[in-house]
């Protein structure tokens, strides 16, 4: 598109009104043409606007509870009491009592970003964009990088980026009620570590995991804001072999 | 509709990209209502809608960087972002079937609008008057687009209308909105 048939889209691309092909390539001009870009921030404004008067809700607690759980990777203890999840895990004597020591503070996982190649720039632009078919495409291209494949009842893909990056391309896990969610943890060390909640239909969650340390990935079936300690059974799951 | 106090949203970004996690709860606190409400009103779906607004609170952690003040307020961003991941979400193949229930639960147009919303500020007022003085063909393709999630091809075969008529109306109806608005004195 010419740059003035690309202004004639501007005002529909505020309002995310435009189709795909069109989408990216108005976010490319946008790179390059500071005209453009202060039209289009003067139409997001009045969108805003349109988008502000609706209704300021009540908002639940479980929602910062789920925030706050995808943001950091917290090692949890695993009670002797848990195994149903040990007992699919497959390493029950390495899970015991073990308690938090890690936090996986994003600003360690900007650090890495901000050192990536371009080609984890462009894993990380898919990403961004929601397009984990692409996402998982470019990261196949990535030394180090690898898929694996989480079995059980249901079944999760997953691209795991040397950097300690990994996210969901794909899933067929079983849809669930309202107030259940499905939770990711890492075998790592012998431990469990919850990698927090994944989102309703489970591909495109990302989560943080210790390239050198890992053992296996579990999902869980859990209730809507998750949990510390699982006593769920295993839905899907994969082991380093 | 803003009525708290003025924040120093530069300095907040900073302390994002900092890492301070108090700055994204301050920042939470202060937006998730309007983030909230918006995605639910478009997705019309709590479950779908809390998705979006986690998303967002995330995507803000994770990338405060692209949160630019010198381009409009961070409530015009967070919901820009909301607007956003909403219509990418009720547009998905996965959600196809609630987008069908959602739809077939929907008001005739002329009610989708803020009558029954925030009225009692007086900037949802004045907003929603400069909406109403819009004329009714622009205003019709500017609703369908963003409370919808319709794009302008959708729009256009909704209405029966061709896809340069809607992308036109569209067009003049977001310019002259911006300018009453601007000329009131309202930014996000």
């Amino acid at each position: 598109m010419t740059h003035n048939e690309i202004r004639e889209l501007l005002a529909l691309h505020a309002l995310h009104a435009v189709e795909e092909g069109e989408r990216e390539e108005i976010e490319a001009h946008l790179d390059q043409c500071d005209d453009c870009r202060r039209e289009i921030d003067g139409h997001r404004s009045v969108a805003s606007l349109i988008g502000a008067q609706s209704i300021e809700v009540d908002v639940p607690d479980s929602l910062w509870t789920r925030v706050e759980a995808e943001l950091a990777s917290n090692v949890t203890p695993i009670r002797r009491d848990r195994v149903s999840l040990l007992a699919a895990v497959g390493v029950a004597a390495a899970m015991l009592f073990l308690v938090v020591v890690q936090t996986s503070r994003l600003t360690d996982v900007r650090a890495e970003l901000a050192a990536a190649d371009l080609r984890f720039a462009q894993v990380e632009q898919a990403m961004a964009a929601g397009d984990w078919t692409s996402a998982a495409e470019v990261a196949a291209e990535v030394p180090n990088a690898r898929s694996v494949t989480l079995t059980g009842d249901g079944q999760a893909v997953i691209t795991l980026l040397p950097d300690g990056t990994g996210f969901i391309t794909e899933s067929d896990l079983a849809e669930l009620p309202s107030d259940r969610t499905y939770q990711l943890w890492i075998v790592q060390r012998g431990e469990v570590v919850s990698a927090g909640l994944l989102r309703r239909g489970a591909t495109g969650s990302t989560f943080r995991f210790d390239p050198a340390s890992l053992e296996g990935l579990v999902v869980t079936e859990e209730e809507l804001a998750g949990v510390v300690t699982s006593e769920g059974p295993a839905v899907a799951a994969w082991f380093e072999t | 509709m803003e009525t708290k106090a003025p924040v120093d949203e530069t300095a907040i970004r900073q302390r994002l990209i900092d890492g301070d996690e108090q700055a994204l709860a301050e920042t939470y606190r202060r937006h998730s209502g309007v983030v909230l409400g918006l995605a639910q009103r478009i997705t019309r779906n709590r479950t779908l809608a809390e998705d979006v607004a986690q998303e967002v609170f995330v995507r803000l952690w994770k990338n405060p960087q692209r949160f630019d003040p010198a381009r409009g307020t961070l409530r015009s961003y967070l919901l820009t972002q909301t607007h956003g991941r909403s219509v990418d979400l009720i547009r998905s193949e996965s959600s196809r079937r609630i987008r069908e229930d959602r739809d077939a639960t929907l008001a005739p147009l002329t009610d989708i609008s803020i009558d029954d919303e925030v009225v009692e500020l007086r900037m949802g007022e004045q907003i929603r008057q400069a909406l109403e003085e819009l004329p009714q063909t622009e205003r019709a393709a500017i609703e369908m687009a963003y409370f919808s999630g319709h794009s302008y091809r959708q729009v256009a075969a909704l209405l029966g209308e061709a896809e340069g008529t809607v992308k036109s109306r569209i067009r003049m109806g977001m310019t002259r909105l911006g300018a009453t608005l601007s000329a009131s004195g309202i930014t996000p």
